[in-house]
């Protein structure tokens, strides 16, 4: 500012003033460049501040949601395997159920066939108690004991009934929920057995169904030895057993697809951390050339400020008169 | 014309000699003084000594009046009393700005926001640990760091609580600590404030008693503007000046100096008034004698300065991210958290089935008593925390069992983690969008009162600039005076000795 009559005093607390904004200035560049970022305190950038704050609370977010996305595949991509499993083992008792039906094949052969579909049962029971780490996953919301259980010819499921919500949600994004879980009753049935065969037909108590019951079912036509229309029975199974292995294919087809979801959905989470990571640093990270130069130029004034204040105040009339 | 008495001249040089020494003498006086902080550089006032004139024969006076020298009317002090008031009233709105300023930046490093290990943080924490409990609600592992993030939760915002009550008791004191009223800053202030006064009363005392002499106390009037400066930053002042030189100081419009009497003195004391008052102004700047208190928002009212900034920012400033203000904002946000989240746990049922009975997050007064905010007394239930198993992450489902789902039913715990975004009538949003909000509104509050405090201190410099231009002191100015009275000095010995030459030839004419 312009003075009219200039005192020592004047121009002492000019340069005091001078010299000190020019330091202020140089001390605040220095620390944005040791702290790296422009907004170490709210009132550094109150207006970036709230897009900073919103951007790093959408990748906080974005993160959780990365990581509950990564538990739904592990646990659709272990259910999945599991139903190859079965479905294998259904192909397998197909075959086995052919071979069967045909009219070479003498009792001897059926007993020992049904020995290998008894194994198979105790195969897609230990397939149905699939955990992860000790959860069960085909038990609906009863994760803690396995959901199937054999005792002889009865097998019984435990787990959540498909006539109540079984389904274990898992939230993927804001308000978007993915249904991880199969279940079990559905999947492959329970059977409980009213009166062994042979030589009648056994009989079952309602409610027994699914591929289960069809196994058992089974097993017993094998056993039957020469009861009247037993190979008829046996063909029966056949086409029951082809309408069960579509049940498992068509389950295995929807963990699929809700694998596929997820990892499109994990693919979405990791292409919007890139672009919002980019924002957040276009924000809060200091571009080091441009901050340097500044420092520079901010330097050069602060020193020809000292010089020229060492020079001004050194002046007087007195260093003229001798 | 009349021939003047032989001696007469002599006395007319005499003049001569003192006026110069006077003035050499206040070139010295302000050459020595030229850094003395409030120093006004001082002028003689030269006039001409009243003129002789001869009596004569015919008439009373002759023709001609005869000059007798030179004379120091007055010692004067070059002072411009328009920017002194420019000055005070700036310097005022600058010790307010720059007390504002210094409490919001020390909120602002206690809220401690963006970090990593802020509230923010700790809230997400907090519902990212909720989300990992719906998905794995029978592990007791999940269980444990679920109640983990709930006690990180409570103790960061007690930790940020309890730094901002200090922080309120160190600028205007704490009604739970009856010593800290006298310690505040307010009351620090205060003194001063009061110990300023009462020199100024002194220095009015002197004043006049040198100005009825007929003297002028120059250097009295420079140490009292130099006090009134420094009072102007502390408190907004009103000075009445008078011609005998005294001057009335009223602050608030009570008068606090009349003449040479200090009539009355400020005091801090605790706000006797009720809760919630007493949170919000806990303690009262007041006048001693008169009681008038200065800072409830009510009639006489602090107009400025540092003393109002430590009120306002420690007491009730409405709009502003006050100490107070941003402390009932966390205890509404954590007070909503743990509503919500107690809501769901009883609404819930737990591993074994039961009902959520046993809060996850307890009122505890026998916490922090005495503090009247409950964001100080909420903690995690032990019951919960030495057994996981009692957490309800499980529905309460009517259409089951028992109600019960199932030991990996994690839909209530994902109805606590929905809670983030969920929109609250009590915050107006949902609870992050809320805790950012008062960082927000607190980084436009400081940078506000960054900004006009850094303006108010230019304005200050500038005025002052200006002021020093004409009080201050050059020395090349005064150089100059020097020679110039120095070389009239010599002029006028010389003088003397021509004048002595010619006596002395007279005599030795005789």
């Amino acid at each position: 500012m312009s003075v009219n009559r200039v005192t020592s005093g004047v121009l002492t607390s000019q340069a005091v003033n001078y010299l000190n904004n020019n330091l202020g200035t140089v001390s605040d560049i220095q620390q944005k460049i040791a702290a790296g970022q422009n907004i170490s305190r709210p009132s550094d950038d109150p207006v970036g501040l709230v897009r900073l704050l919103a951007l790093s609370n959408t990748l906080r977010t974005d993160e959780r949601y990365g990581r509950n996305i990564q538990d739904a595949i592990a646990e659709a991509d272990t259910a999945d395997s599991a139903m190859g499993n079965m479905a294998d083992l259904v192909h397998r008792a197909q075959e086995l159920t052919t071979q069967a039906a045909n009219f070479t094949t003498n009792q001897d052969g059926r007993n020992a066939i049904a020995l290998e579909v008894d194994q198979i049962i105790n195969q897609l029971v230990q397939l149905g108690n699939t955990d992860i780490g000790g959860k069960y996953i085909f038990a609906g919301l009863k994760t803690d004991s396995p959901p199937f259980s054999r005792t002889g010819d009865d097998i019984t499921y435990s787990g959540t009934p498909d006539t109540l919500a079984w389904q274990r949600n898992i939230e993927i994004s804001r308000g978007v929920q993915v249904n991880v879980n199969t279940n079990g009753n559905e999947l492959l049935g329970s059977v409980q057995v009213t009166t062994a065969g042979p030589p009648l037909p056994p009989t079952f108590a309602a409610g027994s169904q699914g591929l289960f019951k069809t196994l058992i079912e089974l097993k017993q036509d094998l056993l039957a030895g020469g009861a009247a229309n037993q190979l008829s029975e046996i063909r029966n199974r056949l086409d029951e057993l082809t309408t069960d292995l579509n049940t498992v294919l068509s389950k295995q087809a929807i963990v699929g697809a809700v694998s596929n979801r997820l990892q499109l959905s994990q693919g979405r989470i990791d292409e919007r951390k890139s672009i919002l990571t980019q924002q957040f640093a276009s924000i809060q990270d200091i571009n080091l050339p441009s901050t340097i130069a500044d420092l520079n130029s901010r330097q050069n004034t602060l020193e020809a400020s000292l010089s020229v204040t060492a020079r001004v105040l050194q002046t007087n009339l007195l260093s003229y008169l001798r | 014309m009349m021939i003047t008495p032989g001696f007469f001249s002599f006395f007319n040089a005499q003049r001569g000699l003192i006026v110069a020494q006077n003035a050499l003498s206040t070139v010295n006086q302000n050459i020595s003084n030229a850094n003395t902080p409030g120093y006004s550089r001082q002028r003689v006032e030269i006039t001409t000594y009243n003129p002789y004139t001869n009596p004569s024969i015919s008439q009373v006076a002759d023709g001609g009046q005869i000059g007798q020298g030179p004379w120091v009317s007055q010692v004067t002090r070059s002072r411009d009393r328009f920017l002194d008031a420019q000055f005070r009233q700036s310097s005022g709105f600058q010790g307010l700005d720059t007390a504002m300023r210094d409490a919001l930046q020390q909120v602002q490093s206690i809220v401690n926001e963006p970090s990593t290990s802020g509230i923010n943080s700790s809230l997400q924490s907090f519902f990212d640990a909720a989300q990992e409990l719906s998905i794995h609600p029978e592990s007791t592992a999940v269980r444990t760091q679920f109640l983990q993030q709930a006690t990180d939760l409570v103790t960061v915002f007690q930790q940020q609580a309890g730094q901002l009550v200090d922080l309120r008791k160190s600028l205007v004191g704490d009604p739970l600590d009856a010593n800290s009223f006298a310690t505040s800053q307010l009351a620090i202030t205060a003194t001063d404030i009061n110990t300023k006064l009462a020199a100024l009363a002194n220095l009015n005392q002197n004043i006049v008693t040198v100005k009825s002499s007929g003297a002028q106390p120059n250097d009295l009037l420079d140490q009292r503007d130099k006090l009134l400066d420094d009072l102007s930053q502390l408190v907004d002042i009103q000075v009445t000046n008078y011609d005998n030189g005294q001057i009335d100081v009223l602050i608030g419009g009570q008068p606090m100096i009349r003449g040479v009497d200090q009539v009355d003195s400020l005091q801090v004391v605790a706000n006797p008034g009720p809760v919630p008052t007493a949170d919000d102004v806990p303690s009262l700047v007041r006048t001693t004698n008169g009681g008038v208190v200065l800072n409830d928002g009510t009639g006489a009212e602090l107009g400025g300065g540092r003393l109002k900034g430590i009120s306002d920012m420690g007491g009730n400033a409405t709009g502003l991210s006050t100490v107070r203000g941003v402390l009932g904002k966390l205890d509404n946000l954590l007070g909503t958290v743990v509503a919500q989240v107690n809501n769901l746990q009883a609404a819930g049922r737990d591993l074994n089935g039961a009902m959520g009975v046993n809060p996850i997050f307890q009122n505890d007064p026998t916490l922090n008593p005495g503090q009247p905010l409950n964001i100080f007394h909420w903690k995690v239930n032990n019951t919960v925390v030495s057994d996981p198993k009692l957490l309800a992450a499980a529905l309460d489902d009517a259409t089951m069992p028992g109600n019960f789902a199932g030991q990996g039913d994690g839909r209530n715990a994902l109805a606590m983690a929905k809670l983030r975004d969920q929109s609250f009538a009590g915050l107006g949003s949902n609870l992050v969008d809320y805790l950012d909000g008062i960082v927000s509104k607190l980084g436009v509050d400081t940078r506000s009162y960054e900004d006009s405090s850094t303006a108010q201190s230019n304005l200050v410099h500038s005025i002052d600039l200006q002021r020093q231009s004409v009080s201050g002191v050059n020395i090349d100015e005064e150089t100059i005076d020097l020679l110039r009275y120095q070389r009239a000095f010599e002029a006028i010995s010389k003088v003397i000795s021509t004048l002595d030459q010619m006596t002395q030839s007279i005599i030795n004419l005789l």
